[in-house]
């Protein structure tokens, strides 16, 4: 915590704690945009055309909204200089979520509209969204659970955790693991600079999908009657296949080669630089 | 560009490194036959992996990036159409990032990489194994890249007061654990300079070293 966090902290704890409790009538496509720099974020939804701002916070600290057509922006200020509040959001179901938040967890359920969140130093879980669902992490987990939308998931530090998600799927992190599980896509692209890259989950017919990791493994589980040409790359990679891919010998002394699966109507990338490449059967992920 | 030429086009470099199956490598030929882009990108594709191995004992005859150069800005031309190709564009614009990357990784390392590490010294570009890429990269005028690679810095030098102390020391490990990475794909391609998966690889890599700079320059708006 840098200091003029900590300065703020203190100054949250000198002032008087407070509770702001507001109702705002918006259309039910609203779009809710939220900035503030510290605190923990909380929005859960309700069939109610109405924002409801629940906001713990200090009395030095304002909470500020402004509605403008479809668009309702919430802003947090301090007199003292940074703002550190909860706030617990009430949104219609159907309401688009802009959230930036530098020092906060983000945790959002049931939306049915896109969803947009930047953090820097907080995880982010979310549960729902449609559309279009971008989140972006420095140092925290990035969690999707049953979202029917093109995911961007990204963080620096931390795991990007997808699972029973549908559409398009962008996910990386630098230093951590890529986990995809239930995914239902035919574009997915995965990568990770340290970190492992699993896969469980139906290939499409037709589907791209991309894992790629410097120094980690990727495992994928792949379902029965699956079609794919699947091409494997690495430095210095061990490879592991639990079932029949009809490698020629010495295929796999190359550390690269490439084989059919079915009738190999899907592409699939599985590179590892330096870790081990394992194809295994669909539902590995609930036995572990 | 067709949808069946950007199918093959992924799959020309594994052509050249001769890791296609038989019958997918008849299938490519077929193609090749009636698809005069995916014949011209198989010859700069042969170009670019001639003069990695020529890079390694002298210097080349013939610059590429014109060529190269023209190709990214069809690549840019579709992304702005709204198009999807991160991590499988055609292989030639992947040797081309990698240029670029490579590039912009010598601007990097003579700026003296992040705002953060000012004080120590500018890493010798003679420390760098793959002389191939060096060779390569230098002779790339990639001035728009740089420019680019310039404008982050000077975003991060002003801003960076803006950020929290754990969140650059943060943001510094993990770049540095990119530049282990970019050091390991480096070391590999000296040894096999023409492997279009290294390059790949490599071009990746840098990438997500410029992506999480351009990301932390963003932070500093926050």
């Amino acid at each position: 915590m840098n200091a003029t966090i900590l300065a703020a902290v203190l100054s949250t704890l000198m002032s008087l704690p407070q509770e702001t409790d507001t109702l705002i009538a918006v259309p039910g496509n609203v779009r809710v945009t939220v900035e503030q720099v510290a605190g923990d974020v909380t929005v859960t939804t309700w069939s109610q055309n109405q924002v409801r701002v629940l906001a713990d916070h200090g009395s030095d600290d304002t909470i500020e909204y402004e509605l403008e057509g479809n668009e309702l922006s919430i802003m947090a200020h301090s007199n003292t200089g940074m703002a550190i509040v909860d706030f617990e959001l009430t949104v219609p179901v159907a309401a688009a979520l802009e959230i930036s938040a530098p020092f906060a967890d983000v945790r959002i359920t049931g939306t049915q509209g896109s969803i947009s969140v930047e953090t820097v130093e907080g995880d982010i879980h979310v549960e729902g969204g449609r559309g279009q669902v971008d989140l972006h992490a420095v140092d925290g987990d990035v969690m999707i659970f049953g979202s029917e939308a093109t995911v961007q998931a990204a963080s620096v530090d931390g795991d990007v955790r997808l699972t029973d998600v549908s559409g398009g799927v962008e996910a990386q992190t630098v230093d951590g693991d890529v986990i995809l599980k239930d995914v239902s896509s035919d574009n997915v692209q995965a990568a990770s600079v340290d970190g492992d890259i699993l896969w469980d989950g139906d290939i499409r017919d037709g589907g791209r999908y991309s894992f790629v990791t410097h120094d980690g493994d990727v495992v994928v589980g792949m379902q029965q009657g699956a079609n794919a040409k699947v091409s494997v790359a690495s430095f210095d990679a061990d490879f592991e296949f639990d079932f029949e891919v009809g490698l020629e010998p010495g295929a796999q002394e190359s550390k690269r080669f490439s084989f059919v699966v079915g009738n190999g109507s899907a592409r699939m990338e599985l590179e590892s630089f330096d870790g081990s490449i394992h194809l295994t059967r669909r539902g590995y992920l609930e036995e572990e | 560009m067709s949808d069946s030429a950007d199918i093959w086009q992924d799959r020309l470099s594994d052509y050249l490194d001769e890791a296609l199956e038989d019958s997918e490598r008849s299938e490519l030929e077929e193609h090749l036959e009636g698809c005069e882009e995916c014949r011209e990108t198989l010859v700069e594709l042969r170009e670019v992996v001639a003069q990695a191995r020529r890079l390694v004992d002298a210097p080349p005859v013939r610059d590429l990036w014109p060529g190269i150069a023209e190709r990214i800005r069809a690549t840019e031309e579709r992304e702005r159409r709204g198009r999807s190709f991160t991590f499988s564009m055609p292989q030639l614009a992947a040797a081309a990032i990698t240029l670029v990357a490579l590039s912009s990784g010598i601007a990097w390392q003579a700026a003296g990489g992040f705002s953060t590490r000012q004080t120590e010294p500018a890493a010798p570009v003679a420390q760098v194994p793959a002389k191939a890429e060096l060779l390569l990269a230098s002779r790339i005028a990639s001035s728009d890249y740089e420019s680019a690679i310039a404008q982050l810095e000077r975003v991060l030098d002003v801003g960076r007061e803006r950020l929290d102390t754990a969140t650059v020391r943060k943001v510094d490990e993990k770049l540095a654990l990119i530049d282990k990475a970019i050091d390991d794909a480096r070391q590999a391609l000296a040894v096999d300079p023409s492997s279009a998966y290294l390059n790949r690889h490599l071009a990746g890599t840098m990438r997500r070293k410029l992506d999480l700079l351009r990301r932390t320059a963003a932070l500093t708006e926050l």
